[in-house]
């Protein structure tokens, strides 16, 4: 009797047509932005370049959905573009150098991620450092790591059957943009449906009564560190696959990408709040736009200091709207 | 109660001989506390008599010197703040500890979800469902926190220690961000604890608390107890008489400075919080804002003070316009205020109680942008004397302080800028009596040297002490004006609270 009740006060409760729209505004301007350039432009609609989007979209997307893990408990991981550097140069380098099997120098360069995400977790969490220098630091020690290793040079000569990871197709479908949907579906599943998930919300919004409510609190604050650099090594792997090349300063120009994204996605950078596939509406979003510079021979310094526009955008009306 | 229990032990707390000594300070000197079961024990004293301290204790969060604690008539030794909670001993903070971004139902399940395998179970019956049904049937399960009001929130976390299998449930102050009709709604709800077999532990000082839904009341003074009464037998004057230690409450005393030059004139002023607010305050008199929280005191300060936007409205500072849109703009005009919060707005408290002086007005002691350091000496020092604030040297740091020279250092810092308008909000909170007296005369003196004062305060005997013309004001408007004469403290009360706060 009292449960059925509940269930119908559950229904009858919404938070009305405001907070639906500041919920999917991103979704609309997406929906609007797409519709208005397939209708204008010819060369956008083409369904080569359609995929073309989604394809380069999907590892940066990866990437992102980390990140998202770490700003959603209200910190910052400024090392993910070393760990790209780091996964694309060590995976080259045992492959190609030292001969070991594709499948072995998968397993050691995540293993590499876990351990820099462990690092950056307990720096913050245990070592309380503020996570924007303490990433930071292990950027430039990690930057340091990958030089020395390489000599800053490339190690191409990857076995042609991985460039099936960043460039094959299953039927008609790019396999990446399977592997974004999956990775997205089970983070879905993960982030709404398991109480770890949901634990990441309330760490987020309230460390101290989280703490007060039973929750592993520093267990939770660590493993979206880790999280972060799982995903950022699996995305890494993508990037590498496509010129079939380790590379260092591959991941150099993603950090600032990977935030807009996040941000994009309605993600709240005082933590507690925002949902997986606003990140993916964010990376699609952001790739649309570059898409349609690019279309329009707009130049890349121009490109950088638009979506520079965009992410101040973004954040100003995140900092400047009372949220309910 | 259980056949075969032990009729001579019905204390489900016995706190005994609990010492507590910080670096200096003795802040519990050997009490003995005792909780009956199934009982509402208010805990009641000045700001300082140890009451939070003992419950810290209680909770694990301050570790004892000495004594030991029964729960239950079993030693309990609990290191944490976990092993207390798991110990049945549950606390409703007044900063709430719920999640805004999490709903209601996820708050109420925070740590102890319903899942199979990690997966949560969607609609699981909770047991702390149906005791928020019983207690707020108007809160709906799926909405998010952050939309509820603060009495709603409160509500929930009391719902959710409660479904936690809590003994005894600690309130700290619950009513003080309440208005009166939310205040009866909160009895309401721990009569329900109560017949629901739990033990409140009811902090408070607000007697209208105490004398609703008391059974027994402890008073603390000064790291001791005083007495521990049966409330329905005991009278509110003996209650005083205990917290404060006297009888005689401080009286007003008319201040000679009192002039009918008016110095501020502020007509129809209106802001997002406040509306048509029109009063004077002349040269050397002392102005009262009286209501609840919320009401909208500290709301005209701020507006004064240039903090909160201005909608409409004039202000004229002696029969000339002014435009205050900044803080900084109010000094320039002789206007400075001792803050509500002290300790995150009126102080620097990593900083010297000399560099807290001066921040306020480093023109003064300047020569071509460059600090003059004996100049700032002797002036620091010369204030520090006038206001008696007790410290061994200037350079000593802010948070070192007790609360009420924490306090006189703020209004050396305002008097640092020789305003012509002192707005004091709060001025005695989190001060003990003795101080509050001496703050109390430096406001008179104040006022005797030609400065105007307008003292925000929600503490009726504060008003009635200080000021001579009171501001009455509820839900955002001014309800009238009384002079110290027409004052009466049951009439003040019932205009002041039966408006409830805006919304």
């Amino acid at each position: 009797m009292i449960e059925l009740d509940f269930k119908e006060k559950t229904r009858r409760y919404s938070g009305g047509l405001k907070s639906f729209l500041s919920d999917w505004m991103i979704l609309i301007l997406f929906v609007a932005l797409v519709t208005i350039c397939m209708i204008t432009m010819s060369k956008f609609r083409d369904p080569k370049n359609l995929f073309n989007i989604i394809r380069q979209a999907s590892f940066i997307a990866i990437i992102a959905m980390g990140e998202f893990f770490v700003i959603l408990t209200g910190n910052m991981d400024m090392s993910i573009s070393a760990i790209i550097g780091m996964v694309s140069i060590f995976f080259a380098g045992f492959v190609v150098t030292m001969g070991a099997p594709v499948w072995l120098a998968l397993i050691v360069v995540i293993l590499m991620s876990v351990i820099v995400g462990i690092i950056n977790g307990l720096l913050t969490i245990i070592g309380k450092m503020p996570s924007f220098i303490a990433t930071l630091v292990v950027m430039n020690i990690l930057r340091g790591f990958n030089f020395i290793y390489s000599g800053g040079l490339p190690i191409s000569g990857l076995p042609q059957g991985f460039n099936f990871f960043g460039s094959g197709y299953v039927g008609v479908v790019p396999f990446p943009v399977i592997l974004m949907f999956v990775i997205a579906i089970i983070l879905y599943v993960f982030t709404t449906q398991t109480s770890l998930g949901r634990s990441f919300f309330a760490v987020g919004g309230n460390y101290e009564a989280s703490k007060l409510s039973g929750i592993n609190v520093r267990f939770v604050g660590i493993l979206v560190f880790v999280i972060c650099a799982v995903l950022t090594a699996i995305g890494a792997l993508g990037l590498t696959s496509k010129t079939l090349a380790g590379n260092i300063s591959l991941g150099d120009e993603l950090l600032f990408d990977v935030m807009t994204i996040v941000v994009l996605g309605g993600t709240s950078l005082m933590g507690g709040r925002g949902r997986i596939f606003g990140v993916v509406i964010g990376a699609l979003f952001l790739q649309v736009i570059s898409n349609i510079m690019v279309l329009m021979g707009i130049a890349t310094p121009w490109q950088w200091v638009v979506k520079g526009v965009i992410l101040v955008t973004v954040v100003l009306i995140d900092s400047n709207t009372k949220r309910d | 109660m259980k056949i075969g229990r032990t009729i001579e032990n019905d204390y489900l707390l016995e706190m005994l001989g609990i010492v507590k000594r910080y670096p200096g300070v003795n802040a519990l000197k050997g009490i003995n506390f005792r909780v009956k079961r199934n009982t509402v024990h208010c805990l009641i004293g000045e700001n300082g008599a140890g009451k939070s301290t003992l419950i810290k204790i209680l909770t694990c969060a301050e570790r004892m010197t000495q004594g030991k604690i029964l729960l239950d008539n079993k030693p309990f030794l609990g290191k944490t703040v976990k092993d207390a909670m798991n110990a049945g001993i549950s606390t409703v903070f007044q900063e709430l500890n719920i999640i805004d971004q999490l709903t209601v139902e996820e708050n109420l399940t925070l740590g102890r979800e319903h899942q199979r395998g990690g997966i949560l179970l969607r609609n699981a019956p909770d047991p702390s469902f149906a005791v928020l049904k019983e207690f707020a049937p108007d809160i709906p399960l799926k909405a998010r926190v952050s939309t509820l009001s603060f009495a709603q929130k409160q509500v929930v976390e009391i719902v959710k220690a409660v479904s936690a299998d809590a003994k005894i449930v600690i309130m700290d102050e619950p009513t003080a961000a309440l208005s009166r009709v939310e205040s009866e709604g909160l009895y309401d709800i721990i009569r329900k604890l109560k017949a629901n077999g739990i033990t409140i532990i009811y902090i408070s000082h607000i007697l209208d608390d105490i004398f609703s839904i008391g059974d027994y009341a402890t008073v603390l003074r000064d790291g001791e107890i005083v007495g521990t009464r049966s409330v329905p037998q005991t009278e509110r004057s003996e209650l005083i008489r205990m917290m404060i230690g006297k009888v005689v409450q401080s009286k007003y005393l008319p201040v000679k400075g009192k002039t009918d030059t008016p110095l501020l004139r502020v007509r129809n002023l209106t802001t997002s919080m406040i509306r048509d607010f029109s009063f004077t305050l002349n040269k050397g008199e002392i102005l009262g804002f009286y209501g609840l929280r919320g009401a909208g005191k500290s709301e005209t300060a701020r507006a004064l003070f240039g903090l909160d936007k201005i909608i409409s409205g004039s202000i004229e500072i002696e029969n000339k316009p002014v435009s205050i849109t900044s803080p900084r703009k109010a000094m320039r005009y002789g206007i400075a205020m001792v803050p509500e919060e002290r300790l995150t707005e009126g102080l620097f408290m990593k900083l010297s109680v000399k560099d807290n002086i001066a921040s306020s007005n480093y023109r003064g002691i300047s020569h071509a942008g460059i600090a003059n350091k004996k100049k700032t000496r002797d002036r620091v020092e010369k204030l520090v004397n006038e206001l008696d604030v007790r410290i061994h040297s200037i350079e000593q740091q802010a948070r070192t302080l007790s609360g009420g020279n924490q306090q006189k250092v703020v209004i050396g810092k305002c008097l640092n800028a020789s305003p012509r308008l002192l707005i004091l909000d709060e001025p005695t909170r989190g001060v003990d009596v003795g101080a509050k007296e001496e703050i109390y005369s430096i406001i008179r003196k104040l006022a005797r040297e030609n400065v105007s004062i307008l003292v925000c305060s929600s503490e009726y005997d504060e008003i009635a002490a200080l000021c001579d013309r009171v501001v009455l004001i509820a839900g955002g408007r001014i309800i009238t004006t009384l002079s110290n004469a027409e004052l009466d403290s049951q009439r003040v009360r019932m205009l002041t609270m039966n408006k409830g706060v805006m919304t």
